[in-house]
Order: structure tokens, then C-alpha cells, then sequence
């Protein structure tokens, strides 16, 4: 979908340590609370280890977590 | 109110997926089961827009037929143009009326309403799923002449629209809380469209506000009968 | 022994282990909102028979919106022209300012708004209905039933011998054009007037008879017409005489024989048989949803106001200003005591009985939460302030654990809420740091008669002062000292998680009774309460009553802290009903050579720290208003007998030194108050584990922190204690994610990044690897959404069962 929200790391060029292979940006589905979000992450090609930057977290995963568990 | 109706903006059509409203199908199904038609029973579907609950109606073997101010519906489906707030059809026509999160757009809902009773046959059901405002929080201006400029704009009170149900005809009505789907969409939506949180955001807050919350809206599903004589 | 068992303050509900909370009901809620009295009228408007808003009135005239108020007139008051000109005031009367330099003139504003207002509300005349009324008598009950009826559609005949002159009569010094313009308004509602002659009694009487015949219903002004029945006979709810014939508007005696017309009286006789006449042209019961008393219940607190004179026009009538300061001497009589002291209270702006009702409509929705619920319910710090103020003992607390319970019976309450107050309960609680002591100088088999049990607040915040208040308590009392160190369980009674409390309880109870039923020693006053509601049958007393007994004056000795020469007193929460408690404090404070000082609400009436309900969990902004309002209203150094109240203090303070526990001035324990001036999270946990290392022996096992060198800067600690991440939480991370190898690594800056996902959040942390071996925290975040791949490469995907966090 084009509207998927995307997330490069906050900072830094970073690779994975196991497969010594820079991060690709890639889709991936996050889940919480019986919904699905998509969204474009920092991910091994090999390995699939996927990153999760600070601001994501704590900006639009923070809201939706709040939201969903209507905190 | 310049800004387009929310569910006009072809990127809340894209997220909220075929249905434009919480719960999408799932919703529409539960509701089903509850009203229990008969196979073949004539329904007609409200506001039918891209025609997905009409394509399950007709799936599940009922004589559906779908309206609509608009031509979003596939061509091939039962579809009648026509406005929600004057249906042509005779007293008596239909064995259920389906109306989802449209009775939040219309004016004269008590109107509107009684027509639905109208057009029900003795015992016929309506199943209404829509925004409501909880007690003592609807919006402030609530002129129930003018056409609301946004869903949550014209959402009623919960008390105010049973209130209508009872004083059209209705009978019995079921109500179940489905607040969770709004706040999925919602959520959806604020993961998926920064322009679109904002416009989210001006109409209703749904997510926490610095206060911790003011007015928020549910979303509830109302099965209304009408008496057998 | 002083004290005894501590019954459960109101606050609290007792619970059984088994019991089950019901669904809440409309009948539970009816009892919440009778509590509260704030709906209930003040006096002026209880006194007025034409219910006029007064309070709302006076408001409007001192904010300088006469025309608001002049629309408050319209909405109450029959012929206001009239009325106002004539009122007889009993408002004036019940007004509460009476007493405080004079009642409200309330009579005369009234005069001055019409005076200088236009009419504001455009009367459309309604729809005519079918039904007809006559009206005997153009007295001022007369009249007002013509001017409440005509307004409602209904077409009114008002006979009598001049439209005029009976009211000119009745009340002198009214202007006949007041009159005049009221009869104007009369007539557009279809009052019309017929001029006949009543005066002797067949002639009446025929009247009557003709008039009980043509029209649907019929009122007798008894000040005109001389022949209605006596007001005793009739049903002072309805006025009621016979038939469609409704009477009013008779005149008063005084106790001395002297004949007076009561404008209210008149003009509420007539509002009232309106209502009556009404019913009887509906067909529909008369009195059903009819009462003749109202609440007057409304409490208005008088302490602290100053008593201020009437103000007197200077002229015949007011002037815009001398108008508005004499409506700024109102009191706007309104109970809100609880509301003014309590933060909770005034963030979500409204008082118990609007919560109760929201609340309960939230919790009987079906399905799903509502909006508001959590975030009302999640907030009230359960402190029992608001009870004690109430003049009503309405009680927040009860209320907001019910809906507590029931959220949590319906499995709707969400997670995140208490999370970490639940798993810090169950580390307290857990194999690291729980542990029973039994004393080591009793012969195998024999049990201590008493039982210390500091608290894992305590235990976690000052580990080497409890142990050394233990080993002296030890000596100090006969037959030898058990210590336990664990959770009482109350931050699952907070969280209302019933059955969670319930095998705490059941677990507290075998440490119990295989301990030798002991009496117990409670250090803090929420302890308190639980281990009361757990072990009910059990001697429990607070530790400071304990050590009032045991210790004389003493000389205070403490040498790491300059010792203070007054303190202002913080009563802590829980120890609100308990007045040994309080007393003990004082008196071992006294003891110590501490000046004490009372702030204004203390004891009883104490204010909680923020610490209660769990509130820092759920919000913690709202928590950290709690803590600076209380600290403000303590205006200065003090002290306190709860570990969470001092250190919540603490850490708000430009001196921390200066908020001290009553340990910190004990001889037993003043020396080991430790460096820093607050604990935070994960240095309570490390505290607990500490304790027990001092109770059960060095090398027990090692300090798992030391196993793993991981260095944290005070600037990174500082944001993990914001975002409730633990040291330990963070040291796991490090160390799982070096043993597994899947991290990512910056050619920038070499530090590396991984994820850990012990429970139900996932942990991130950038670090970095030190020249010694050790590691560097950067920074740490996190979050509770599963994101394949996160953890661990996505070819192991742990899907949850449930996907809820």
C-alpha cells in the first residue's frame, strides 16, 4: 500500500553482526490487540532481524498501544 | 467545514478497506446472526457505498437490493440511486433495513427513522450500527435540520437515538458496544496517514489528550423490531 | 495492647478470598449518587416556590451579563413584571448570608435586572391546543395560571369584574403599567379577559356551574373569589378541590390576626394547580412524580468567610455597579468540599455524583471499554480524603474500586495500567527477594511471638535500616523477633484484581500460621490494611506504637545528615483512621527532639503523596501534580512515617535531605540513611535483594548485577526510570543479547543494538563494548507491539497466543 509509514534508524549505518550484511528497508507486519499494522523496517536480507528505531516506538507505537487499550 | 466528508478522501477509503467503517464485515455478520432472516427475505441496504456488505447479503442467499446518493456500487449488483432521507419505496416493502454508519451523516433522524419503521414489514428488523456519543458529550452544535458536515458531527446521543427507535415503532431494540472496532480503525488510521490523524483529530479526539481524554465517541450496533401487528 | 485489631476504614471493602464482584447495577449507582449532594438546591431556590435559579442569577449580575440573567428571570418567574415588583422574597429569608452581614438583596437585583434589561427570549406562541381553561379570578394566582398555561398552547379565559384593579388592589404600590404590560404578553399567548360580577354567592356559584360546564377545566383565585374552599381542605400537592376545578392564591394570616398577601405564595399556588389542571386535561394521574419536599441536604461550608455587609443603593434603586458587588456577596452555596482538596478530582472537573454516573454508564456497556472509564477510574489515588471531607462520606474510593473490580471481571481492563506495579509486587514477592527469618536465638521448633513486616517499599528503599531496626526490636522485645519481608499484596487490591489478592492472602496465611500465629509489626500503614483484610483474625500493630512504648527520650545522635529542629507532619494515607498511629509519630518525633508542625489538613483530613491507587503507574503526571501540591501544602521540611511519601517527596525537592522518614531520626537507624536522596525503581529492587542478603547471609547467592558489567550514566538511568525500564531489565537485555549474537552494530559510532522480550514488552538497548570488558548503556527504549523479527531471525517467529499485551 502506498500510504505504508517507513522508518530508516534514527541515526547511524548499521549492519547485521551475524550475517554481516547491511539493513535493507523491507515490509513487515507488526501486531497488537487483534490488529495488524504494515510498515517498512530496517531489515537483515538474510536473517530477517528487523529494527524497531526509538522514535517508532515511542511516537507512533506509543499512540497506538495507548489508543487500542484505551488507556 | 471546508475540508471533504472523511469517508470522500480516497486514502480513509484505501486504510479502512472496502467497508468504510469499524468492524467491517465481521460486524455486519454478527448482526445477522442476531436478526435471524429468513432465507430469501428482502433486505435493503442503506448507504450501500462499494457494495461489499450488499455483495454478502447477497451471498448469504438473501433479496438484497442496494442504495445510495452515490454510484460507488459495482455495476451487476441490485442497486437503486436514491437518497437515504426519501425512499421510494412502498409501506411495508421489506422484511430488514440495514443502515451502517450512515444514520451519523444524515439530518432529521427522526425522520429518517420513522420511515425506516414505514418501509419494515410487522415484526421487520433494522440493523443500525453507527457512532454515538456517550451521555452529556454529543457535539455542541447538534442542529438536527442542517446535514452534518462529518459523521462525528452528527453522531446522537445513545440515549437521544433509542429514544427515536422507540417513538418510530421500534419495539425492542439490542444494543452491543463495538467501540473496540472504532478504536482499531482509529488506530489504523493514525498509523497510516498523517494528514488523515489530524483531520481525526479535529473532529473528535481519539487518542489521549494532554488532558487525558475529553469527548470520544463509541460505535454500538442497535438491532430494532418492530411489533408483529 | 494499644491499637488492637484495625478494623478496615470505610474506604476499604472487605473481601472474601472466593467472593466474586457483581456486575454493577442502576441500584448501586442510585446509592453512589444519593451520597453526593451537590445537585441538591441551595437554600434560596428550596425556598422559592417558583424555583427561581438564584445562585445562577446572582452569578450572571456580578460577572456583569444581566441580560444571562434576565433570561434566568424568564425561564422561572410568572409575569415578571409584576412579580418582581411585589415579591414577598422568602428567598431572602433562607439566605445564608443571613447570618454573614445579610442576606442577598435578592428582591432588589431582580428589579435592577429588569430594569435594565430588555426581554430576551422570544415567546412564540405554540400551536393552539383543543382544551380550554377558565381562570376565576384575576388575582396573581389567577394569572399565573393563565401566563404558565397560555404559554403552553392552551386558550385561557380570566374572568372577573376589571383585568386591572385586582392586582392594584392586592398589592399597592404596584405601577398599574407593570400590569398593563404583563396583560399585553397575556394576550398574545390567547389569555383573553371577560369582565364579570362574582361578589354574591348564587351569582358565583352559577358562574361556577356554567364555567365547569363549557370549559375542560377551571381555577378559582381564592383572593378574588370568596367562595373556594379553605387552603386545608385541599391536597397541598395539587391543589386539587373537586372534579377539573383546581384552587389557589388565598391570602395569609399573620400569628396576630393581620391579613397579607404572599406574592410567592400566590404565584406558586397558581404554578402548582397549572401542573394539576394540566394532568387533568391529559387524563394522566395527578400526583405521580410529584413531591413536596425537595433535597435540602446541599452542605455549604461557612468556615473561613468573612461576614460582609448588604450593600445599599446610594439612590432609590441599584446602579450597574453597586449591583454587581452586591451579587459578588454570594456565596454560590455549593458542597465541593472534596473537590477543592483533591487533584484527582479537579483534573477531571467534576464532583462524585456526576462521576458515579459516568462511571456506571461506562461500566454497563456490554462490550468494550468506553473512553473515559479507564482514565477516571485509573486516577483516583483510593486515599479515603474525599470520605472524610464528604459531609456525606461519599467515598471515591469505593467507587472506583468497584469499577476497578468490575473492569477487571469483564476482562476489559487494560494491561498497561498496572502493569509494572504487578510485576514489582511479584519480584517482592518472588524468590530474589521474599524471605521469612525466623530468630536465630530461639531453640529449633519454637516460634518468635511477634513478627516484624517492614514492607517492600521499605525493604526495597532502606534495606540496612530496616535489618538494623529488626536485630534491635530483637533484643528489645521478649521471646525474640521473626522477620518477613514481602508484598502485602496491595498493589493487587489497588489494581482490583480480586483473585490475584486472594492467593497472596491465602499464601501471607500459611507463612502465618506455620510461623506460630504471631502478633505482627506493620511498618506501614497500607500494609497495614491488607494484612487486616488478609489475616483478619491476626493482632497486627504499627511498629512506631511499638516503639513509643519501648523507648524513653533520647538523645539524638545521627551524624550523616544535620538534624532538623521542626518538621511539618505528612500523616500518610493509610493511617488516616488510625489515631494510635498518628500519636506514636508524634510522640517519638517529640522524643527525638523534633518540633512538629501540623499542616491544615492533617490527621484524618491527610492528603496523599501520589504514591495510592496506583496512580504512578496509570498516570503519572497526575501523580506528580499529587506530590507537589501535598509538598506545597506542607510548605517546608518534612516528615513522615511512609517510605513512598518520603521519597516521592524526595525527589520533588531542590534538597532531597529535606524530606525525612521517621527512621531517619530513630537512634536505631538515623546513621544508614544512605548517600543519594531518592530511590528510584530498580535500586528498591536491588534494595530487597540487599535485605535479604543481610538477613540470610552474604553468599547465598550473588548479586546478579555484579555477574554482568554493564555501567549506566546517570542521564541514561534518568530515562529508564521515566519509561518504568529496570536496571535489570536492561542488564538481560545486554547479556541475552551477546549470548544469542543477534544485534546490529553502527560503523558510525561501533555501538551495538539488540532486543530482548522477556514478558509481555520488548526491550531495546544500544551499547556499547568497553576496552575492560564491560559494557556502556547508550540509550534504551521500548515498546509492546510483536514485531516478527524483532526478537530473534524471523524463521522462529513466536506468535502469542493471545495477542493482547
Amino acid at each position: 500500500m502506498a500510504l505504508d509509514p517507513e522508518f530508516k534508524p534514527d541515526h547511524g549505518d548499521w549492519y547485521c553482526t551475524s550475517c554481516d550484511v547491511p539493513l535493507q528497508q523491507q515490509k513487515v507486519q507488526v501486531l497488537y490487540m487483534n490488529s495488524a499494522f504494515d510498515v517498512i523496517l530496517p531489515r537483515c536480507p538474510e536473517c530477517g532481524l528487523t529494527m524497531i528505531p526509538e522514535s517508532l516506538a515511542n511516537g507512533k507505537m506509543a499512540e497506538v498501544e495507548a489508543l487500542l487499550e484505551d488507556k | 467545514m471546508a475540508s471533504p466528508p472523511l469517508y470522500d478522501s480516497p486514502a480513509f477509503r484505501d486504510i479502512a478497506g472496502d467497508t468504510w467503517r469499524p468492524g467491517g464485515l465481521s460486524l455486519t455478520q454478527q448482526g445477522l446472526n442476531v436478526c435471524a432472516f429468513r432465507p430469501g427475505a428482502r433486505l435493503l441496504d442503506v448507504g450501500c457505498g462499494a457494495g461489499a456488505t450488499l455483495t454478502l447479503l447477497l451471498e448469504e442467499g438473501y433479496a438484497a437490493l442496494g442504495l445510495d446518493r452515490k454510484t460507488h456500487c459495482p455495476k451487476g449488483l441490485p442497486f437503486v440511486q436514491s437518497d437515504a432521507t426519501s425512499l421510494p419505496f412502498l409501506a411495508g416493502s421489506f422484511d430488514g433495513i440495514i443502515c451502517e454508519c450512515v444514520l451519523s451523516l444524515l439530518p432529521k433522524k427522526d425522520m429518517v427513522l420513522a420511515n425506516f419503521a414505514r418501509l419494515l414489514k410487522p415484526g421487520g428488523k433494522l440493523l443500525l450500527a453507527d457512532l454515538y456519543w456517550q451521555e452529556g458529550q454529543s457535539y455542541p452544535s447538534n442542529d438536527s435540520t442542517a446535514l452534518p458536515a462529518s459523521c462525528f458531527e452528527g453522531a446522537p446521543g445513545r440515549g437521544a437515538l433509542e429514544m427515536m427507535l422507540t417513538r418510530a415503532g421500534f419495539h425492542r431494540i439490542i444494543f452491543t458496544d463495538h467501540t473496540a472496532a472504532l478504536r482499531a480503525l482509529a488506530a489504523r488510521l493514525i498509523w497510516y496517514g498523517k494528514e488523515l490523524s489530524s483531520l481525526f483529530h479535529n473532529h473528535c479526539q481519539l487518542s489521549p489528550n494532554a488532558n487525558g481524554c475529553s469527548r470520544r465517541p463509541g460505535y454500538g450496533l442497535w438491532i430494532s423490531i418492530l411489533p408483529d401487528v | 495492647m494499644p491499637g488492637g485489631v484495625l478494623k478496615p476504614p470505610p474506604g476499604f471493602l472487605a473481601i472474601t478470598a472466593l467472593s466474586r464482584c457483581p456486575l454493577l447495577e442502576q441500584s448501586r449507582l442510585r446509592d453512589f449518587e444519593a451520597r453526593c449532594t451537590q445537585e441538591s438546591p441551595p437554600r434560596c431556590r428550596l425556598h422559592c416556590p417558583l424555583d427561581m435559579d438564584v445562585r445562577a442569577f446572582m452569578a450572571a449580575i456580578a460577572a456583569s451579563r444581566p441580560n444571562e440573567a434576565r433570561k434566568l428571570i424568564e425561564r422561572h418567574l410568572p409575569l415578571p413584571a409584576v412579580l418582581c415588583a411585589v415579591c414577598d422574597h422568602p428567598c431572602e429569608n433562607a439566605c445564608l448570608r443571613r447570618d454573614l452581614g445579610g442576606s442577598l438583596a435578592i428582591a432588589e437585583l431582580e428589579r435592577f435586572c429588569l430594569a435594565h434589561t430588555g426581554p430576551q427570549m422570544r415567546i412564540l406562541p405554540r400551536p393552539p391546543k383543543k382544551q380550554r381553561l377558565a381562570v376565576l379570578g384575576a388575582g396573581l394566582a389567577g394569572l399565573t395560571v393563565a401566563f404558565d398555561m397560555g404559554r403552553k398552547g392552551f386558550p385561557v379565559t380570566v374572568f372577573d369584574s376589571d383585568r386591572v384593579n385586582p392586582l392594584l388592589v392586592a398589592f399597592p404600590q404596584l405601577p398599574s403599567a407593570a400590569v398593563e404590560e404583563e396583560w399585553q404578553g397575556l394576550v398574545k399567548n390567547r389569555v383573553s379577559f371577560k369582565a364579570v360580577p362574582f361578589e354574591d354567592e348564587e351569582t358565583a356559584g352559577m358562574l361556577l356551574t356554567e364555567l365547569e360546564r363549557d370549559f375542560d377545566a377551571v381555577f378559582l383565585d381564592a383572593s378574588r373569589y370568596a367562595f373556594a374552599p379553605e387552603r386545608q381542605c385541599l391536597a397541598p400537592l395539587t391543589l386539587h378541590w373537586r372534579d377539573k376545578v383546581c384552587a389557589g392564591g388565598w391570602s395569609d394570616v399573620t400569628p396576630t390576626g393581620a391579613r397579607y398577601a404572599s406574592a410567592s405564595r400566590q404565584a406558586g399556588d397558581g404554578r402548582l394547580a397549572g401542573i394539576t389542571l394540566q394532568r387533568i386535561m391529559g387524563g394522566v394521574s395527578l400526583d405521580a412524580e410529584r413531591s413536596d419536599t425537595r433535597d435540602s441536604r446541599l452542605h455549604t461550608p461557612l468556615n473561613g468567610i468573612e461576614p460582609s455587609p448588604r450593600i445599599l443603593p446610594a439612590n432609590d434603586t441599584y446602579s450597574a455597579s453597586e449591583a454587581v458587588a452586591e451579587a459578588e456577596r454570594c456565596l454560590q452555596c455549593a458542597c465541593l468540599q472534596c473537590v477543592q482538596e483533591c487533584v484527582y478530582l479537579q483534573k477531571y472537573r467534576e464532583f462524585p455524583r456526576l462521576y458515579a454516573r459516568r462511571l456506571f454508564s461506562n461500566a454497563t456497556v456490554v462490550k468494550g471499554t468506553r473512553t473515559t472509564a479507564n482514565v477516571v477510574m485509573n486516577g483516583c489515588a483510593m486515599c479515603g480524603q474525599c470520605e472524610t471531607i464528604c459531609p456525606e462520606n461519599f467515598s471515591m474510593a469505593e467507587l472506583c474500586l468497584e469499577v476497578r473490580r468490575d473492569a477487571v471481571a469483564r476482562d476489559v481492563m487494560p494491561d498497561s495500567a498496572h502493569a509494572f506495579a504487578l510485576e514489582d509486587m511479584e519480584q517482592a514477592c518472588g524468590p530474589d527477594c521474599a524471605f521469612l527469618l525466623q530468630d536465630r536465638s530461639l531453640p529449633q521448633g519454637t516460634h518468635a511471638p511477634r513478627l516484624f513486616f517492614p514492607g517492600c517499599q521499605l525493604a526495597g528503599s532502606r534495606p540496612e535500616q530496616v535489618f538494623s531496626m529488626y536485630e534491635w526490636l530483637r533484643a528489645a522485645l521478649p521471646g525474640g523477633l521473626t522477620l518477613l519481608s514481602t508484598c502485602c499484596g496491595i498493589p493487587a487490591h489497588w489494581a482490583g484484581r480480586e483473585a490475584l489478592f486472594a492467593r497472596h492472602a491465602a499464601q501471607l496465611r500459611t507463612l502465618w500460621e506455620h510461623n506460630g500465629r504471631p502478633e505482627i509489626l506493620a511498618a506501614c500503614s497500607s500494609c497495614m490494611a491488607m494484612l487486616n483484610l488478609s489475616l483478619p483474625e491476626a493482632h497486627i500493630v504499627s511498629l512506631w506504637e511499638v516503639l513509643d512504648g519501648l523507648m524513653p527520650q533520647f538523645v539524638h545522635t545521627a551524624t550523616t545528615h544535620a538534624f532538623p529542629g521542626r518538621l511539618t507532619v505528612q500523616d500518610p494515607c493509610g493511617a488516616r483512621h488510625d489515631p494510635a498511629w498518628q500519636k506514636a509519630v508524634r510522640s517519638l518525633a517529640s522524643k527525638a527532639g523534633v518540633e512538629l508542625q501540623e499542616p491544615t489538613r492533617s490527621g484524618e483530613a491527610t492528603a496523599c503523596c501520589g504514591y495510592g491507587g496506583l496512580v504512578w503507574n496509570a498516570q503519572p503526571e497526575l501523580a506528580a501534580t499529587m506530590t507537589q501540591r501535598r509538598a506545597q501544602a506542607l510548605g517546608g521540611p518534612m516528615l513522615t512515617s511512609c517510605i513512598m511519601c518520603r521519597d516521592r517527596f524526595a525527589a520533588i525537592l531542590a534538597k532531597p535531605e529535606d524530606s525525612w522518614h521517621l527512621f531517619d531520626l530513630l537512634p536505631q537507624t538515623a546513621d544508614l540513611i544512605p548517600d543519594r536522596g531518592v530511590s528510584g525503581l530498580s535500586a528498591r529492587r536491588a534494595g530487597r535483594a540487599t535485605l535479604r542478603r543481610l538477613a540470610l547471609g552474604p553468599g547465598l547467592e550473588d548479586d546478579p548485577q555484579k555477574k554482568f558489567p554493564l555501567h549506566i550514566p546517570d542521564t541514561v538511568l534518568a530515562s529508564l526510570e521515566q519509561q518504568f525500564i529496570l536496571r535489570q531489565d536492561v542488564v538481560d537485555a545486554v547479556q541475552g543479547i551477546e549470548r544469542t549474537g543477534a544485534r546490529f552494530k553502527d560503523r558510525e559510532s561501533g555501538y551495538f543494538l539488540g532486543s530482548w522480550r522477556p514478558r509481555r514488552v520488548t526491550f531495546w538497548v544500544e551499547y556499547r563494548a568497553d576496552a575492560d570488558g564491560g559494557f556502556t548503556l547508550i540509550r534504551a527504549w521500548c515498546h509492546r507491539m510483536v514485531v516478527p523479527g524483532a526478537i530473534q531471525p524471523s524463521s522462529e517467529v513466536i506468535l502469542e497466543k493471545r495477542i493482547r499485551a
